[in-house]
């Protein structure tokens, strides 16, 4: 698969603090990225880098094979942009504001005109078309920052939290749009700090804190990195302290820990936990609510490394 | 041109309050144009004059001829004193003239002093107008009798002489039938402002917000050609809103509109729009709300206005306002609107004229420098 964005060493500095710190990133074409941090880790420093909006002091940054500067056009062209904050006009409609910004693209008006309805569609903003900006709900409004910065067809989408603020409804709809943008042929960019987005969507993940990569891989590969491999959950009542040590002794556990009412168990591969853990405890008349066994995740991943969680 | 598109629906969008200024200046304009117009003309008033000539000669007999000439004669009113005071009373005459017997005795002895006894209403402006015309008169019989002319040939040459009129140009002071249009662009100087600041800062503002520039700069629209697209835009409704009020006043003013100083007017209102463009320009790097908009705008239209004689003549102006009014270009506006019109005592030169609009334009130049300067340190 061809190189679609290629970073290296990329360096940014303001004054005396590092927004971004050495990061080298390859993204391919086809894929679904995801640039997954905590809110001021640098991922929007570093997507304004990327599209040359912000000078950089180190390093190295190609779109589609190209250096990117501020006036190259052609591979500006080529890349479909959704920032954090919503940026349209308030006085333009639905319609006017899509127009716009294809527009700027797009110099055929019968090409446009197709492009731009294409984009109401995809949006879900049919009924709204001859509606301001300020009509618009916050999930509506989002949707519209999409269809303005998608509008065009481009190769590489890039889109900086598109869904900060968004009600679970607008949130799904935004969701299944960059699926099917990415199943059109779009390479996609996407940065949140929501690490259940990623999971969704994203075939790659690169996890960034204090301007660094940390961890890069497909959601498997960065959760092999870590020793868990599933964490027991059970609420109990009437429990000995040494039920808890016999638990530690269960094959494969790796830590017990007893807080609130639940007794948390986290394992390092095995098979048949759960129903080790259930025996044990029912063998010595702890009385149990609900149990529930889950996978590691990506914040589980960010935990791990960094010794803390991703929306701290 | 998608921003030139976006520019010119913006201001569309803010045209129902533009029309409204648009809608009150024209009314307030011809209003003003009209009252002015009255103003200008002057026409002379005749008297109701009662005269009784105790002299009966030929001198006395040329002056009734001068007043009878000059005002309306009222006969067949008696002479008593009781009777002739009820007559001023009720206006039904404004001044009485009695030529005293011995009248053109006086004349040939060069005597001029107490020649009539006259009665008037009292404080009448009108009276004391023909108080000034028998002082002429006389004033001229003197000179003939000076002259060598007996009295009587003395009275009846300054009757022919005070028929002639002696026709004075002064040059270039009036506008030349320019004066109600002189007072539709002499208030363009504040509507200009309020018009563009309100109508046109918004449009540049809107496509200028932080979020908005940044998401035009990751487009393939070059810097150059976002600049080039919002000046066409700017440059497309300051060139409307003067044609529009153009218009107007040519449906309005006719043929004053296009004569030479009319001309010159439109020229001056033209540079004058550019010079506001400057402002407005300067005004939109500041992104500010309508409210504060609004208030810049009156500030600095209202402010300009006043101190550079827009709503006050010139002339009534102290000499430290009109000092302190030299660093505005509303006041050269004024200044050269003034003279094309005749509001004011300056006499009309070419010269005057390219100097008072060029400094206007050096303004505007300035204005386009300082809003230039302030955008790019924005985006530093």
């Amino acid at each position: 698969m061809a190189c679609v964005v290629e970073i290296k060493d990329l360096v940014k500095r303001y004054k005396e603090l590092t927004a971004v710190d050495g990061l080298s990133l390859t993204i391919e074409e086809g894929e679904v990225f995801g640039l997954l941090g905590p809110n001021g880790s640098g991922k929007t420093t570093t997507i304004s880098c990327l599209l040359s909006l912000l000078a950089f002091d180190e390093g190295e940054i190609t779109v589609f094979g190209e250096e990117m500067t501020p006036d190259n056009y052609s591979v500006k062209s080529r890349i479909g942009v959704i920032m954090q904050n919503v940026a349209v006009a308030d006085e333009l409609t639905v319609y006017e504001n899509i127009d716009m910004f294809c527009g700027m693209y797009i110099k055929d008006k019968a090409t446009r005109k197709q492009y731009v309805e294409q984009a109401i569609d995809f949006a879900g903003l049919r009924d709204y078309v001859k509606f301001r900006p300020k009509k618009l709900s916050g999930g509506l409004l989002r949707r519209l920052n999409i269809a303005c910065g998608i509008a065009h067809k481009p190769k590489l989408i890039i889109l900086d939290e598109p869904t900060v603020a968004v009600d679970p409804q607008s949130r799904n709809h935004i969701l299944e749009g960059i699926e099917q943008l990415n199943r059109e042929g779009a390479t996609i960019i996407y940065t949140t700090h929501y690490m259940e987005e990623v999971e969704q969507i994203c075939s790659r993940v690169a996890i960034i804190d204090h301007g660094k990569l940390i961890a890069t891989g497909t959601k498997e590969e960065l959760i092999a990195l870590i020793d868990h491999t599933e964490t027991i959950t059970a609420e109990v009542r009437d429990i000995e302290p040494s039920v808890i040590d016999e638990a530690k002794a269960l094959p494969h556990v790796l830590d017990v820990k007893l807080e609130e009412g639940k007794l948390t168990a986290n394992y390092s591969g095995g098979k048949h936990n759960l129903v080790r853990l259930v025996g044990l405890l029912n063998d010595r008349n702890v009385h149990l609510g609900r149990v529930y066994s889950e996978l590691p995740t990506l914040n589980d991943v960010f935990l791990d490394i960094t010794g803390r969680t991703l929306r701290d | 041109m998608p921003l030139y598109k976006a520019f010119i629906k913006i201001f569309f969008r803010r045209l129902p309050s533009i029309i409204a200024y648009f809608v009150i200046f024209m009314v307030i304009a011809f209003i003003m144009g009209s009252t002015g117009k009255q103003q200008s003309g002057f026409k002379a008033t005749k008297l109701k004059v009662a005269v009784f000539d105790m002299d009966g000669t030929e001198s006395s007999r040329a002056l009734v001829k001068y007043i009878s000439d000059n005002h309306k004669l009222v006969g067949g009113i008696d002479d008593r004193e009781q009777t002739l005071q009820d007559h001023l009373y009720y206006a039904t005459i404004d001044y009485v003239i009695t030529i005293d017997e011995g009248f053109e005795d006086k004349l040939a002895k060069g005597e001029f002093d107490k020649l009539l006894t006259t009665s008037k209403s009292q404080g009448s402006y009108s009276a004391e107008f023909l108080d000034g015309q028998l002082e002429q008169y006389f004033r001229l019989v003197k000179s003939q009798i000076s002259a060598g002319d007996q009295p009587g040939q003395a009275c009846i040459k300054a009757n022919a002489l005070s028929r002639e009129h002696v026709k004075v140009n002064i040059a270039e002071k009036t506008g030349g039938g320019t004066e109600a249009f002189g007072y539709f662009t002499q208030y363009l100087a504040y509507i200009f402002i309020c018009m563009l600041i309100m109508g046109v800062a918004p449009c540049l503002m809107r496509l200028q917000t932080e979020d908005l520039r940044k998401r035009i700069l990751s487009s393939p629209v070059s810097p150059a050609s976002r600049t080039a697209q919002m000046s066409a835009g700017t440059f497309t409704i300051v060139a409307g809103i003067w044609l529009a009020f153009m218009t107007v006043a040519a449906a309005a003013y006719g043929s004053d509109v296009f004569s030479r100083n009319g001309l010159l007017c439109m020229a001056n209102s033209a540079c004058y729009i550019i010079m506001a463009a400057g402002i407005t320009l300067l005004v939109a790097q500041f992104n500010c709300t309508d409210n504060v908009l609004s208030m810049i705008s009156n500030v600095i239209s209202l402010g300009m206005s006043f101190l550079c004689g827009v709503f006050v003549p010139q002339e009534y102006l102290g000499a430290g306002v009109l000092k302190a009014a030299h660093a505005l270009p509303a006041y050269w506006y004024i200044r050269a609107n003034n003279m094309l019109c005749g509001f004011s005592d300056e006499t009309f030169s070419y010269g005057k004229f390219f100097t008072f609009t060029g400094i206007q334009l050096g303004f505007a130049a300035a204005l386009f420098i300082a809003a230039g300067i302030v955008s790019a340190k924005k985006k530093r």
